[in-house]
């Protein structure tokens, strides 16, 4: 008896030794109904209609409703999404997508090919917002429920073109009898995305609340985020401290400084990733002192490029070629070159400097940008040490541009300032947009008149749906020949700097998808 | 009185068309397209066009002046280039909830700053009246958006005691929803008697109230101390002395009336200082006001949406200075002569 009793004692000494010396039980158990709050500093909606929708609202539209496919950052190439499989011609000419099986839209409607073509046709006969984007299609034809036939004027990359963030969205054309605009942009969406409107309360701190889609097709398994709330916060402070104390989920955008000091910040994780925009110092080729490639290529060299990337603290990262890392067409065989001393040597051979006639340049810049007006406080340093005045203007946009393409060729800037960004995960809007001729001018505000170019980039497109390598290319030998003209100078490339709550699992920056976080993706833990 | 009243609506009135015209003129001035600020940038030269023929920004400036004017006479103040809605019903949305914040901080503002400088007046020259000079100058003095931060800073991430922002706590929308009266939640959880949320809504409040009352509370408390100490000179103070009223009598009663007239005065004042400062605090507290909006619009350059704002602060300003002269004409008799 003694001896069972000292084994009973003994066992049960062991075993609270056991619990007290072992670690705690694993973390707590994974939420049931998690919500994700999306910091935002401006309203989430400015407009809700799916096939015209062109702003901020691509946040939360993006989890609203699908494209056919989605550009991958990973994998750098485009995914099924609402299709599973795509076919072009050897040609590029006919497309054919495979649409998955069994999804609904939210209105309970089916998402076959009749329903996806009565979208695009939509979205294309609006031609609001980003539909140029389907400009090389020239009928969609649902061959049957499960099968999408395009055929295009021209060949372009369609699978690519259907993984754009705005005018992409397949969405249900039959959710109302009456007028669809009016019935959407009265705060209802009609999509297939694992998220529906729970509500929207224009003009309020949580403007729009999402909840789960429960007949989602990419189930529920495992844990996910029951709603998302799109808060907004104009106080970059007020968003910070709501971070840390719980009551948000992710800051798409954080000032370099508040980025450096939540760093290793308890209950906050930080994220960085180069972003698909640039910022491009277009250098007037057509009139004034860049007339001339001497005094372009100079000032091109006058610029620190490493200054600027270490004056905005993590702000940008540096470019190389006018295409981001991560786009076809991206290269490393392009440098932009800081060389003062070669800088001064061509503008003295152009008869400016000491002794010759004073180079004064205007540039101009989106006023109310801090990061743009940093980079002209360093670009003023840079040209004042080869002798060359800039006169940075700061104007509101539509200012800027206005005079950028007036039909007055003495209205236009030496130097515009601005940033560039593709609608989808292709460099083709940059040469089409930027460097293709066109009068009166419209993006080309370097005011680029180059035949060889131009003919390229209007191949670009087909050559991308039949031929990437040779696509690749053709982009690269065109960025070789804007630097070898000093048609523009990279600045940089922008940098997403990002703050999450620690609870967040999974966030994967995609920059084919500005500021868009895919919330069935992440994973909430407590 | 009736001809003091005519006399002063009439310069009101001269007032406002004054601000009308300049507004216009300020908008036809600042260079650029505001086609495209409304369509983008990407817009098509179509559709820039329709958006010129929708604005009437190809009429000639004549024309678009009496569209201008026959609009702000119906309430029209044109569609707001980021909310793409009438500048008046946004407007009208988010007016409430900044006149119950600058209101609430109004009222503190002289519950607070009268009886302070009245304190100063009362212990002139004495250690009570160095602090109350002292606090005064603090608060006139503190940057709105600093003491905002600071104070959020200091009540909610270190002490914890008060929230960060909002108008009040949202989860309690699913047990305690709110029926919205007026659109300002702690107007309306008192209206209601949602008490729960008329709790959180007074919570909430706590904070930019007193970034905002800072400002006033001084302004008020050294000015009523200075009207104070001037008429403790005069003779009828003298007097009711002699006649052996209290103390308290004396600068509660007979000197505090008197002062009034030139408080009632800076309150006017401190309301478009208020009004403006809220412009801050509100950003900072994510209060969906008048400030609020106004900063967004000077975000996106959204024009319609600057000018109606600033038309509306305009009026507001006109009308309350107006108040207070008619206040001030039946406190004192002198100013009706």
């Amino acid at each position: 008896m003694r001896t069972v009793q000292r084994l009973v004692a003994v066992i049960a000494a062991a075993s609270l030794l056991a619990a007290c010396s072992g670690k705690a039980p694993d973390s707590k158990p994974a939420p049931t109904n998690a919500t994700f709050t999306y910091i935002n500093n401006l309203d989430v909606m400015t407009s809700w209609d799916p096939a015209t929708s062109y702003s901020n609202e691509g946040i939360a539209t993006n989890n609203l409703y699908e494209q056919l496919t989605r550009s991958d950052p990973k994998t750098n190439k485009v995914e099924p999404l609402l299709a599973t499989k795509w076919v072009a011609s050897p040609d590029g000419l006919t497309w054919t997508f495979t649409l998955r099986d069994k999804v609904k839209f939210t209105t309970g409607n089916p998402m076959d090919a009749a329903a996806v073509k009565a979208a695009l046709d939509r979205t294309i006969e609006l031609a609001g917002g980003g539909a140029y984007i389907w400009d090389p299609v020239k009928t969609i034809t649902a061959k049957d429920p499960a099968t999408l036939v395009f055929d295009l004027k021209y060949a372009a990359p369609l699978d690519l073109i259907a993984s754009s963030a705005y005018a992409a969205f397949i969405y249900d054309t039959k959710a109302v009898t009456g007028d669809l605009a009016k019935w959407f942009e009265a705060g209802h969406a009609a999509g297939t995305g694992a998220y529906v409107v729970d509500s929207w309360k224009k003009g309020t701190e949580n403007e729009l609340t999402l909840k789960a889609n429960k007949d989602y097709w990419g189930g529920w398994s495992g844990v996910h985020y029951q709603s998302v709330v799109f808060k907004v916060v104009q106080q970059e402070t007020t968003a910070v401290q709501m971070l840390q104390s719980g009551q948000g989920s992710f800051m798409p955008a954080v000032s370099s400084t508040v980025f450096a000091s939540l760093k290793g910040a308890k209950g906050v994780t930080t994220e960085e990733a180069p972003s698909f925009q640039n910022m491009l110092a277009m250098l007037n080729t057509a009139s004034g002192p860049l007339a001339d490639v001497n005094v372009r290529k100079a000032v091109a060299e006058a610029i620190d490029y490493d200054g600027i990337i270490t004056t905005v603290q993590g702000g940008m990262v540096k470019g190389t070629g006018v295409v981001p890392p991560g786009l076809l067409g991206y290269t490393t065989e392009v440098q932009p070159t800081t060389n003062a001393a070669d800088a001064t040597k061509l503008l003295t051979a152009a008869g400016y400097g000491p002794g010759g006639k004073k180079l004064s340049l205007v540039l101009t810049y989106a006023a109310g940008d801090p990061v743009q007006e940093t980079v002209v406080t360093v670009m003023k340093a840079n040209l004042a040490s080869v002798g060359v005045d800039l006169q940075g203007k700061a104007l509101a946009w539509e200012t800027q541009w206005d005079l950028g393409k007036s039909t007055d060729a003495s209205k236009h800037q030496d130097i515009f300032l601005f940033y560039w960004y593709p609608d989808y995960a292709d460099p083709y809007s940059w040469f089409i947009n930027l460097f293709r001729s066109a009068t009166p001018p419209y993006f080309n505000l370097s005011y680029w008149d180059d035949k060889a170019a131009d003919t390229t980039i209007d191949g670009l497109q087909a050559v991308t749906a039949t031929d990437r390598p040779k696509a690749e290319q053709q982009y690269v030998e065109l960025q070789k020949a804007i630097s070898d003209q000093a048609v523009t100078a990279v600045l940089g490339v922008i940098n997403y700097q990002r703050a999450l709550a620690s609870t967040v699992q999974g966030y994967v920056d995609n920059p084919s998808y500005g500021n868009v976080v895919f919330v069935y993706q992440l994973t909430p833990t407590a | 009185m009736s001809r003091y009243v005519a006399s002063r609506v009439a310069q009101a009135f001269g007032v406002v068309l004054g601000v009308i015209v300049l507004t216009f003129v300020i908008a036809r001035l600042i260079p650029g397209d505001p086609a495209v600020a409304y369509a983008g940038p990407r817009a098509s030269a179509e559709e820039l066009a329709a958006v010129r023929e929708q604005f009437g920004l190809d009429q000639p400036l004549w024309q678009q002046f009496v569209t201008y004017i026959t609009g702000i006479v119906h309430g029209d103040l044109g569609i707001s280039l980021h909310t793409k809605q009438p500048v008046t019903s946004d407007l009208i949305q988010v007016m409430p909830t900044t006149l119950v914040l600058v209101g609430i901080a109004l009222v503190f503002a002289a519950l607070i700053g009268i009886p302070l400088g009245l304190a100063a007046a009362r212990s002139q020259g004495t250690l009570g009246d160095l602090a109350a000079k002292v606090i005064s100058i603090l608060m006139v003095s503190m940057p709105v958006f600093w003491l905002a931060i600071l104070l959020q800073i200091v009540f909610f991430s270190r002490l914890g005691w008060l929230p960060v922002a909002g108008q009040y706590d949202t989860a309690l929308d699913s047990t305690s929803p709110l029926y919205s009266v007026i659109g300002v939640p702690v107007v309306d959880a008192l209206l209601t008697g949602n008490w729960p949320v008329f709790a959180s809504a007074a919570t909430h409040l706590v904070l930019p109230v007193i970034a905002i009352a800072a400002y006033p509370i001084g302004a008020v408390a050294m000015v009523t101390r200075g009207a104070l100490l001037e008429n403790l000179g005069d003779e009828h103070i003298r007097m009711v002395r002699a006649l052996g009223f209290s103390e308290l009598s004396v600068f509660g009663r007979f000197a505090l009336r008197p002062a009034l007239n030139p408080i009632v005065s800076l309150i006017a004042l401190v309301f478009a200082y208020a009004l403006t400062n809220s412009f801050i605090v509100e950003s900072v507290f994510n209060w969906p006001g008048l400030g609020s909006y106004a900063v967004k619009a000077i975000q996106t350059l959204d024009i319609p949406a600057i000018l109606g704002v600033t038309l509306v602060v305009a009026l507001l300003y006109v009308l309350l200075n107006l108040i207070v002269d008619l206040v001030q004409a039946i406190i004192d008799p002198r100013v009706r002569a």
